[in-house]
């Protein structure tokens, strides 16, 4: 079993923190461990070349992995009134955030979580979702965009929300007045 | 006032945690990549063989043949049918493989047997082990390797054991800790046997590759997978119905509080991957479904057919092996 130690101890060390940014690529436990497992699975074939440095190689699988994954319909998102169930326990402003990141595209999702999250630079972010630096920054610069309007509450129509019950926006998201943010790059 | 990094990291503190051992992705990695070099293989023949049609023809001494060959893999024919009232042969030490095995009671009320079917061949045969008489009490695992190629079972000592069926090496693991008698134990992969110890919390188990020595693990992180042994059922996966249960339940949805819908299941006789499970149907037959589509006749394979023995250890790679090559009646 060559080189199955290496991934061994590359997985009990590095599977949570491929698992945090999974979840915030898909928005969901669920999907979040079947990705992670799904591109552990993929860099398999190819440890021996990549076990000095996996992390970079197995990042890569995993952001292409969840674009990938939204192309088909199995993988979109399904509408639900229900509160995810990690996260009744804290913030509306968890939740908001976490809606936010679920409708945005998926490219742009994650160049978001890889830029913001991540912190990989523009050039990386590119190299590893296989875009080109200045789609990169289209990308973020609409995402944060995207976000702006939403955290203070310029939303779309009620027509466009497809998630959860609709509401006032200070009745469904009273963090939402409060949210805003700094982009430290 | 937060940075985006900020709030995203306090997002992701609510990620799962879970998620299949590292042996069993890098087997189902293995396997993925011996599929894929198998359908390279057969897509190269095809196009050589329609290359030949057409007239293309190869400088000699230059490609002639391909060193692409499919990848060995033992094809387990689908569905299984039980060799009910047969007499069968003893298979040895060294039958190779396995697709299934089971304990039946001895000929004219004699110990256990065990039954087992040579994946290659198809051959079903006695193998000589001794078991222990548990195992007629249905208390008892056996435990047959993803890939067919170990068992591991208690001896009619009621020591552990496992046994290579290819090159018929049998070891016995030097515990230096002491599970229960009446423990649980899988193949998690080709090579590791994981336990649960029930002294202890539901958290307490050890793994063994034999020729080592086992070691203590945290079985919940170890294993990662609801579906196992006696996790089956009680995560919010799916659940089995219990003994009193009635069997019109099976493969179908039941609600459950917090407004969702889980399958309900007759019983769990292995898994495929985190989403495929080896169940009986209301028919007694064993099928392979989809449990995120348990309702759906689409999704079901039969594995084998009715009239065999309830408790039936299948080599889950191989089953799956042939599932994805379009084994099973649907």
């Amino acid at each position: 079993m060559t080189g199955y130690a290496d991934f061994e101890a590359f997985v009990v060390a590095r599977r949570f923190a491929l698992l945090r940014t999974a979840y915030l690529l898909t928005g969901n436990h669920h999907d979040a461990e079947d990705l992670v497992q799904a591109a552990l699975i993929k860099v398999v074939p190819k440890w021996a070349r990549i076990k000095d440095r996996p992390e970079s190689y197995v990042r890569q699988v995993l952001a292409r992995e969840s674009v990938n994954r939204w192309r088909t319909r199995r993988w979109r998102e399904v509408t639900t009134d229900m509160v995810p169930d990690a996260m009744h326990h804290d913030s509306t402003d968890r939740i908001a955030l976490l809606e936010d990141l679920r409708r945005l595209p998926p490219r742009q999702r994650a160049v978001l979580v890889l830029r913001y999250f991540d912190d990989l630079t523009e050039a990386d972010t590119a190299a590893a979702l296989g875009i080109s630096v200045g789609t990169v920054k289209s990308h973020a610069r609409d995402a944060l965009a995207t976000l702006r309007i939403r955290s203070s509450d310029e939303e779309p129509p009620a027509t466009t929300r497809t998630h959860g019950p609709q509401h006032a926006p200070d009745q469904a998201h009273p963090a939402r007045h409060e949210r805003t943010f700094r982009v430290t790059r | 006032m937060d940075t985006l990094h900020d709030r995203l990291a306090e997002l992701a503190d609510d990620a799962p945690t879970g998620g299949a051992p590292a042996a069993e992705l890098w087997a189902r990695g293995k396997r993925a990549h011996r599929l894929r070099a198998a359908a390279l293989a057969a897509a190269v023949l095809v196009v050589g063989a329609v290359g030949t049609g057409i007239g293309v023809r190869l400088v000699d001494g230059e490609g002639r043949g391909s060193d692409l060959a499919p990848a060995k893999t033992v094809r387990v024919a689908l569905p299984i049918e039980y060799p009910v009232g047969a007499e069968l042969p003893d298979l040895g030490d060294t039958p190779g493989p396995l697709a299934a095995i089971w304990v039946t009671p001895g000929v004219g009320g004699g110990g256990p047997e065990v039954v087992g079917l040579v994946a290659e061949t198809g051959t079903f045969g006695t193998l000589p082990i001794d078991v222990s008489s548990s195992y007629l009490a249905a208390d008892a695992y056996f435990a047959l390797s993803p890939d067919g190629r170990r068992i591991a079972y208690d001896t009619s000592t009621g020591e552990l054991a496992a046994r290579d069926l290819v090159s018929g090496k049998s070891y016995e693991p030097t515990f230096t800790f002491k599970p229960r008698p009446e423990r649980w134990y899988t193949w998690l992969d080709a090579t590791h046997l994981v336990g649960h110890d029930v002294r202890g919390s539901e958290d307490d188990g050890w793994v063994w590759q034999p020729g080592t020595a086992p070691k203590v693990v945290s079985i919940i992180t170890y294993v990662g997978s609801p579906y196992l042994g006696p996790y089956a059922g009680m995560k919010p996966w799916f659940r089995t119905l219990p003994e009193e249960g009635d069997p019109r339940e099976c493969l179908s949805l039941q609600d459950v509080p917090g407004g969702k819908r889980i399958p309900v299941l007759c019983d769990v006789a292995g898994v495929i991957g985190s989403e495929i499970a080896l169940t009986h149907d209301g028919d007694g037959r064993v099928v392979a479904l989809d449990v995120r589509g348990v309702e759906d006749p689409a999704l079901r394979h039969v594995v084998a057919t009715a009239g065999g023995p309830l408790r039936v250890t299948f080599a889950t790679d191989l089953i799956g092996e042939a599932l994805d090559a379009g084994g099973g009646a649907s």
